[in-house]
């Protein structure tokens, strides 16, 4: 009886688990640095949702450049603010960071100061289900994570429209 | 022998109505197994004859005993609910409550998080940050896009030079097999 009741609770909670599950890596490298000083981030569920009520105006805009995306995870290390201990141990664990199984690499370029790499991940239908981006310049280190079923062209072609999405 | 045929229909009539003895059957038996039958009667010779071929089949002793133990061996065989079925209900009260505990979970479960902030609020701060993320990317990826663009550019280029070489070198055979010629 006891068993069954285990394994009833054990079950509930691998479901409960999966159904959640995103990327435990990324998810880890940002959960192990959000709180540090010297970083700042956000996680947005459903922004599609959420964020359109912030800007009114563009509401229309903002749902169809969000929609299809489940996450958004934004880590951002101002190098200025972290100490020089954390800063190196980020910098290094960004650089040598595998975003998990079934990630490929997109993009990487490097430039004088500056880096971008950028990681994408399909699944068996060749949809992008994460796009993961590690750019650093300056005094600053950024790592964003999106999730869902995406349409990178329309993430591109976002340029065009953000100047009147930002406030 | 003489046969008073209206006796015999009274028996048969009996015996239809289950009210005749052992010996008149056994006379009616006799009856249809003899010569005498009347015409009227040769309808159910087939009848009484089968009947008496089969007088000796009787239900052994141990008929009721059989029956019985065959009976119970089909109860013990019927379906039985598996031994896990048999709390169904406490299953689907735990279940309930466990789901309930992880609708409540997902429900307050803020869709903003935010930390390191403390300047914005923290849709602002979300806001601000999400956009921002959506430039960088798009950036990247349009910065991309060029430089593959010039490398296909340059491709063709290579491709152009590679293509004016081939005739150069064309025209410079045909010009020695024009002199052999000669």
């Amino acid at each position: 009886m006891i068993n069954n009741v285990t394994i009833l609770f054990f079950l509930f909670f691998v479901f409960i688990s999966s159904s959640f599950a995103y990327n435990k890596n990324i998810e880890k490298l940002i959960d192990n640095y959000a709180t540090v000083e010297g970083f700042s981030s956000v996680k947005i569920k459903e922004p599609a949702k959420t964020l359109p009520n912030m800007n009114k105006q563009q509401s229309n805009a903002l749902k169809d450049l969000l929609e299809g995306v489940d996450m958004i995870r934004v880590l951002k290390m101002d190098k200025n603010k972290a100490s020089k201990e954390v800063n190196e141990k980020f910098s290094n664990e960004v650089n040598s960071f595998k975003p998990g199984e079934g990630f490929k690499e997109l993009l990487s370029v490097k430039e004088a100061g500056s880096f971008v790499k950028m990681h994408i991940k399909e699944s068996a239908t060749k949809d992008v289900t994460d796009l993961l981006m590690i750019a650093g310049e300056n005094s600053q280190i950024t790592l964003i994570w999106f999730n869902g079923k995406l349409d990178l062209e329309k993430i591109q072609k976002s340029a065009s429209i953000l100047p009147k999405l930002l406030k | 022998m003489k046969v008073n045929y209206e006796q015999i229909d009274i028996l048969i009539e009996r015996y239809y109505q289950c009210e005749t003895s052992l010996e008149e059957e056994e006379l009616l038996y006799n009856y249809f197994t003899s010569d005498n039958v009347a015409p009227n009667h040769k309808v159910l010779v087939p009848q009484f004859i089968y009947l008496k071929n089969n007088d000796d089949s009787k239900l052994s002793d141990n008929f009721d005993k059989k029956m019985i133990d065959m009976l119970n061996q089909k109860q013990n065989n019927s379906f039985k609910l598996p031994k896990v079925f048999h709390n169904l209900w406490k299953y689907s009260a735990a279940a309930v409550i466990m789901i309930g505990f992880g609708l409540i979970y997902y429900i307050n479960s803020s869709n903003i998080e935010v930390t390191g902030n403390s300047e914005l609020s923290e849709e602002d701060f979300a806001y601000k940050e999400t956009m921002n993320a959506f430039q960088l990317i798009s950036e990247s990826l349009g910065s991309a896009g060029e430089h593959f663009q010039s490398f296909e550019l340059l491709n063709r280029s290579l491709e152009q030079i590679n293509q004016t070489n081939y005739f150069e070198n064309l025209k410079y055979l045909d010009k020695i097999i024009l002199k052999e010629s000669k």
